[in-house]
């Protein structure tokens, strides 16, 4: 341990414990990010801790990371702590506090014999793969550089929270299909996929250098293709009969085929007689042509199809794609698939066409591959980590979302001759997600299939891009952060920011029914303070002024739905009030009112009658001032007779009181 | 029909009763006060006149200038009562122009209150209705102010 004078200077804090200091260091292999020096506040030593820190580009295994932490004990490194830190600039990161390192990775020594691996490395890598199976959980990044031995030899599976299953692990220790996939696109891994890789690393460990090592991604898997992976990793290394047989049998390209830990237990128990013998395919006479390349093997021609569709589409037109399958592979089941894609309708646009038909047909040729389609090469359970990594760097979707609208993942899970739970699972999902995509309203969309399908990613709303957040509770914080600031947009809840609190906030969903369906923003502004209100209701903090402003504008639509002048302008005083004090609950309170909502309608209805009233009296009114309207003559008349009668009594009158006084 | 028609003629035979026992009175009021009658037929003559031009059911004008017509005839039949009722009397009262001009000017004002009344009673009722018209025009607008443009929504047209 250092001691505290020797500390540098420190970048971040987390959780007032944690100082990560401005001493980098090198990221261990099968990790992503930067690696730095980290010391404890209420230690007075440092303690040889570490942190991974990264930007919102990184996909991180946020929801592997609870379960890392219970497998610590059955030899996996896992995180001690974890969160989002305020960096230097201005942004925010993920921080990911680790231990020292629990030892040197099996890879720093050249070679061990075969009882070192069957008497010390074997057992405890059987016991935590037992471990990772029984927890449901799978690594997807074991390898002779990521595992790491102790002082006292035992083995520890270096960590896998800092980037997505498989997407650091080289090609040589992937089975063929996940290698074939991008790395963000290889979706979740099996303990199948890293029974896979262990035994990868036993060849490597058993043999000491590997050629194979050397290769680029597209000739390993080439070669596994072409000798089957045990073949390709050994090369022409010949294994000892005992561990030759283990190896074959852990590298089995079919994953039926593939021992299970059961197996391998048995294996070490000394019941040897289980043997296996890994069979190479045997080459066809006759290949397919593609951009001047001959293939043999189905597989590798649907790779060659999709990184060369118009000589693809040249063998699906002139039929010669089927004439070859039906005579030189005879796969009856092979080729149905293949005329059932060629012949399945597609309606959409010529060049989107051709793309879903290769897509289609190269699924058909290799079902348990990746869904190839533009391009992209993607698994369907690395749909939304592919997803998320083209969403936080800027890049376009839209080959992803022409993938799920297409129900190309729905083709290829009807093509897989087993369904593991896990996958009737993403099946469902994104069969969701194309009734997401389909409707274009706020919270749904792309947006929403992100979040559904990818749920360790971290909110990626452009305006909150310096912010991580991957709860909706913290939403609430960097909204009001965001309240602040000058150029935010005119609305608080974008896209982004509504399908994430729709995907992570279930208890939300409600609230927010009204929200989804709505087209009016005067709806859309009532919706979001429900959710807002309803978040900050059951996580707090209690008070959030800048937010409360922020929607106070937003729901002028609303309140300018009410007609009552006068009660408008009693609302937008008492909202104003209460957007004083950070209350968005007692904003909703105010806005949502029922009864007076119905009162302002009922006044309104009384109104227009009135109106309507009035209108027909005015007009009555004014057609007796239209000049050839006869206006009271006839009284007029009568007025005129009565004068008179008036006048002449009183001439009368006068006259007889005249001669009354003469008299 | 018919029961409703009955009362018509009999309205009519009493009107006309009434204008025979009328005519009667005038004739006999005519042999007893000769004199009088003299001057009445003489400055009675617009209303008579009225009469026959006015063919309006309630006889309005007819009452005006009649009764106008009266109070100017009237200084002279009391006159002629007084200094003795005798036909050289009423023939001298006839003969004098002041008589045709007090009783006709009498009948003049009685025209000119048929034709002035009328329009000044037509100038006041019309600015009675603008006041109400007004009256409602503000109440329209204050329940516009209050309500806003859509309280018109049921009379604005399409």
């Amino acid at each position: 341990m250092s001691q505290p004078e020797d500390r540098p200077k420190p970048l971040a804090k987390l959780r007032d414990d944690y100082v990560i200091s401005s001493a980098s260091l090198p990221v261990p292999v099968g990790s992503r990010g930067e690696a730095w020096k980290v010391f404890q506040e209420s230690s007075n030593s440092i303690p040889d801790l570490f942190a991974l820190t990264g930007t919102s580009v990184g996909c991180y295994r946020i929801d592997a990371i609870e379960t890392t932490r219970k497998l610590a004990n059955s030899g996996l490194f896992a995180p001690l702590d974890w969160g989002v830190v305020d960096w230097p600039g201005k942004e925010q990161r993920v921080a990911l506090i680790f231990p020292k390192l629990p030892g040197t990775p099996l890879a720093q020594k050249r070679r061990y014999s075969d009882q070192d691996i069957v008497g010390t490395i074997l057992p405890p890598m059987v016991a935590m793969l037992r471990a990772f199976a029984e927890a449901g959980f799978a690594h997807g990044g074991l390898g002779p550089a990521t595992i790491y031995a102790g002082s006292s030899g035992e083995l520890t599976a270096g960590e896998c929270i800092s980037a997505p299953p498989s997407a650091l692990q080289p090609a040589w220790l992937q089975t063929i299909e996940r290698g074939m996939a991008s790395p963000f696109g290889r979706g979740a891994a099996q303990i199948e996929d890293d029974i896979y890789a262990v035994g990868a690393t036993l060849a490597s460990l058993s043999l000491g250098s590997l050629s194979i090592v050397e290769l680029p991604d597209a000739e390993v898997i080439a070669l596994k293709i072409e000798r089957g992976s045990a073949g390709a990793i050994t090369g022409r290394q010949q294994l000892s009969g005992g561990l030759g047989e283990l190896i074959r049998g852990m590298l089995d390209d079919d994953p039926e085929q593939r021992w299970s830990l059961h197996t391998i237990q048995h294996w070490i128990a000394g019941r040897r007689t289980i043997g296996h013998q890994a069979w190479a395919r045997q080459k066809p006479s006759r290949g397919l042509v593609v951009n001047g390349t001959e293939y043999f093997d189905v597989r590798s021609l649907a790779e060659a199809f999709s990184k060369y569709p118009a000589d693809a589409m040249k063998l699906i037109a002139n039929d010669e794609l089927i004439k070859w399958v039906k005579r030189t592979l005879k796969d009856p089941a092979l080729v149905s698939r293949i005329v059932n894609a060629v012949n399945m309708p597609i309606l959409k646009s010529r060049s989107s066409t051709e793309a879903l038909l290769i897509a289609r047909i190269t699924i058909a040729m290799h079902p348990a591959g990746p869904i190839r389609y533009l391009g992209l090469s993607v698994m369907p359970s690395g749909i939304g980590t592919q997803l998320q990594k083209a969403m936080a760097a800027g890049e376009s979707p839209q080959s992803l979302a022409e993938v799920i609208s297409c129900q190309l993942p729905k083709y290829w899970f009807n093509l897989q001759s087993a369904l593991a739970n896990d996958n009737l699972t993403q099946m469902k999902k994104l069969d969701q997600a194309k009734i997401y995509l389909d409707k274009a309203g706020s919270g749904l969309g792309l947006e929403r299939c992100l979040y559904e399908l990818a749920p360790s990613s971290p909110l990626l709303a452009q305006e909150l891009t310096s912010k991580f957040i991957f709860e909706s509770h913290a939403l609430l914080q960097g909204l009001e952060a965001l309240s602040e600031r000058n150029d935010k947009p005119a609305f608080p809840l974008s896209r982004h920011v509504a399908a994430f609190l729709l995907a992570r906030d279930t208890q939300n969903t409600r609230a927010f029914g009204r929200f989804i369906a709505a087209r009016d923003p005067a709806e859309v502004a009532l919706g979001s303070l429900h959710g807002l209100a309803g978040l900050q209701t059951r996580f707090g903090p209690e008070k959030l002024p800048g937010l409360a402003r922020w929607l106070e504008v937003a729901v002028q639509p609303y309140i300018a739905r009410f007609h009552n002048r006068d009660t408008r302008e009693i609302l937008r005083t008492d909202l104003q009030k209460a957007a004083g004090t950070g209350n968005l609950q007692a904003m909703l309170n105010l806005v949502e009112n029922a009864a007076m909502m119905h009162r302002d309608k009922d006044g309104f209805f009384q109104a227009t009658l009135e109106y309507e009233r009035l209108e027909f009296q005015a007009k009555g009114l004014r057609d007796q001032l239209t000049p050839g309207a006869l206006l009271h003559s006839e009284a007029g008349k009568d007025v005129g007779t009565i004068v008179a009668g008036i006048l002449s009594t009183a001439i009368a009158a006068g006259i007889l009181l005249l001669q009354w006084k003469g008299a | 029909m018919s029961a409703r028609a009955a009362p018509v003629p009999r309205r009519k035979s009493r009107l006309r009763a009434v204008h025979l026992v009328s005519l009667t009175l005038m004739l006999v009021f005519s042999v007893m006060f000769w004199p009088t009658a003299v001057v009445l037929a003489v400055g009675m003559l617009p209303a008579a006149a009225a009469y026959v031009f006015d063919q309006d059911s309630k006889r309005a004008t007819t009452m005006t200038v009649a009764l106008m017509n009266a109070s100017g005839t009237l200084p002279f039949i009391i006159e002629l009562w007084t200094k003795g009722q005798t036909l050289d009397h009423a023939m001298a009262l006839v003969r004098e122009p002041v008589t045709w001009l007090v009783m006709y000017g009498a009948a003049g004002i009685g025209w000119l209150i048929c034709f002035i009344v009328p329009h000044a009673v037509q100038l006041v009722l019309a600015q009675r209705t603008r006041m109400q018209i007004t009256d409602i025009e503000n109440r329209q607008a204050e329940l516009r102010q209050v309500w806003g443009e859509d309280v018109r929504q049921r009379t604005a047209s399409p």
